[in-house]
């Protein structure tokens, strides 16, 4: 408020303050369509030291053909989440890693047992057959990473969990009910 | 091809493309574009040398193509500035390689356009382990968030640019955990807005020997006709909003540059709505007196 607009009559709005008003609208239509050229040079060193950070993640046991291995569980849902990406008309909402300790000759270690996958479908798509399909590419994406465990994480334990259906296509939004 | 970089915003999706350098009603189409930050995000674009900058001037929009290689690239583009220091800065032969990898790092393997997908999409694939996803979160949100902390922090390019580099990381190692409960956008601006803050703290004032000290350059206060307006408003605007205390600019740039709601703010900045709305207010009184002469 200016000091002049002190004499003006109540809830008349004085024409100099809409004037900066309007110039202050002006600077902030301004401000957000710039881009900071500092931005632009930086954004993808930015970006690429963020992707390096780790997750902090239990190991999971693998049994590999010259001896046990460790795989980080965040491997394991990122791989398992990229092969259950391929199928159409279902988008992976999460994947949870059941596991159980067990002690080996080379130690101490987490076994895997089983994999709940959540799921988020597109209306009207046949559950049950979807269902069947990723639990098939779950498994065998279990297979290649953790090779021959024992006991083998079978079907009976990867459940397929329908957590949301979307009137589109659910690889691009969410439905609004479920936010 | 030779080619040289400008600024860009809001690009769009474009269903068909001539192939030839053509004006074509007031759209400029242009044969090949190396475009960064995605199709739906602002970043660096790289545009054959041989149009002049009269021609692209900023403003301009633009109907560009990517190379064959990357999938369903075609994109129009608005040009906002020429980076001159930007431009002089990169040799002609690293930025298309720089401006190509943009590109790539938003398309999917089989082609998709990742920039379709919504943010809580991308936050969810980003919580599970899709760099991809991050990546155009990053390109979505990263000027906005940088906007900010540069702000925030007086101007400090070193000093936001590190504020949102441990603010992204931040974002990447916890999106697993990211339930949803407030919008994308507003969890990345509540990460950058706290380490901000915490860079704020971490400030310890300096002796300076006086020789060194020049005064505050006033170019943003002198009067509107010996000035560039367009530029010179925004400069005007930076030093009006470093003399606001911390809340009131934060508020106001929160709500009249990034448009988020009173509750919004208030989650960024952990207050209430009133306290916002408060602190608006009367961020809008103290511009209004320092902006005066620029009515």
């Amino acid at each position: 408020m200016t000091a002049g607009s002190m004499d003006r009559p109540a809830g008349e709005v004085p024409s100099d303050d809409l004037a900066v008003q309007a110039r202050l609208r002006e600077a902030a239509d301004d401000l957000r369509a710039h881009v900071d050229e500092r931005w632009v040079e930086v954004a993808n060193v930015v970006l690429s030291r963020a992707l390096t950070a780790t997750r902090p993640s239990p190991p999971v046991r693998a049994q590999a053909p010259t001896g046990p291995v460790e795989i980080a569980e965040q491997v394991l849902v990122s791989y398992l989440r990229d092969s259950i990406d391929q199928l159409d008309d279902c988008e992976v909402v999460t994947i949870g890693i059941d596991t159980r300790p067990e002690h080996g000759i080379d130690g101490r270690g987490e076994v895997c047992t089983g994999v709940l996958v959540a799921l988020a479908v597109r209306y009207q798509t046949v559950l049950i057959p979807l269902a069947d399909r990723v639990r098939e590419v779950a498994v065998s994406r279990l297979a290649q990473m953790l090779g021959p465990v024992e006991p083998a994480v079978s079907v009976s334990v990867v459940h397929v969990h329908i957590a949301d259906v979307t009137r589109g296509d659910p690889k691009l939004t969410t439905d609004e009910r479920s936010r | 091809m030779d080619v040289r970089p400008c600024v860009v915003t809001n690009a769009l999706p474009l269903p068909e493309l001539d192939d030839e350098l053509s004006f074509d009603d007031g759209w400029l189409v242009l044969g090949v574009v190396l475009v960064t930050g995605g199709p739906s995000g602002r970043g660096c674009a790289a545009v054959p040398a041989q149009l002049s900058e009269s021609a692209l001037r900023p403003g301009t929009w633009v109907q560009t193509r990517v190379p064959a290689h990357c999938h369903d690239t075609r994109t129009v583009i608005r040009v906002t500035s020429w980076p001159d220091a930007y431009a002089a800065e990169r040799s002609a032969d690293r930025q298309p390689l720089d401006a190509r990898r943009g590109v790539v790092d938003v398309l999917s393997p089989g082609g998709e356009r990742v920039a379709q997908r919504s943010d809580a999409v991308l936050a969810r694939r980003s919580g599970l382990g899709d760099r991809v996803a991050f990546a155009e979160l990053v390109g979505r949100h990263g000027p906005a968030l940088y906007r900010y902390a540069v702000r925030m922090l007086d101007g400090e390019h070193h000093a936001a640019e590190d504020a949102v580099q441990e603010a992204l990381t931040k974002a990447w190692v916890h999106l697993g955990a990211f339930r949803g409960e407030s919008s994308v956008k507003t969890w990345l601006f509540r990460l950058v807005a706290n380490e901000c803050l915490s860079a704020r703290r971490r400030r310890r004032p300096r002796p300076v020997d006086d020789a060194v000290l020049t005064a505050i350059p006033d170019d943003a206060r002198a009067a509107p006709e010996t000035v560039t307006v367009a530029t010179d408003l925004r400069a005007a605007l930076d030093v009006a909003l470093v003399e606001l205390p911390w809340r009131q600019r934060a508020s106001w740039i929160l709500r009249e540059v990034e448009s988020l709601s009173y509750a919004e703010i208030a989650e960024v900045l952990g207050t209430s709505s009133t306290v916002v709305r408060g602190q608006l207010h009367r961020a809008r009184a103290n511009l209004a007196v320092t902006m005066e002469q620029w009515r």
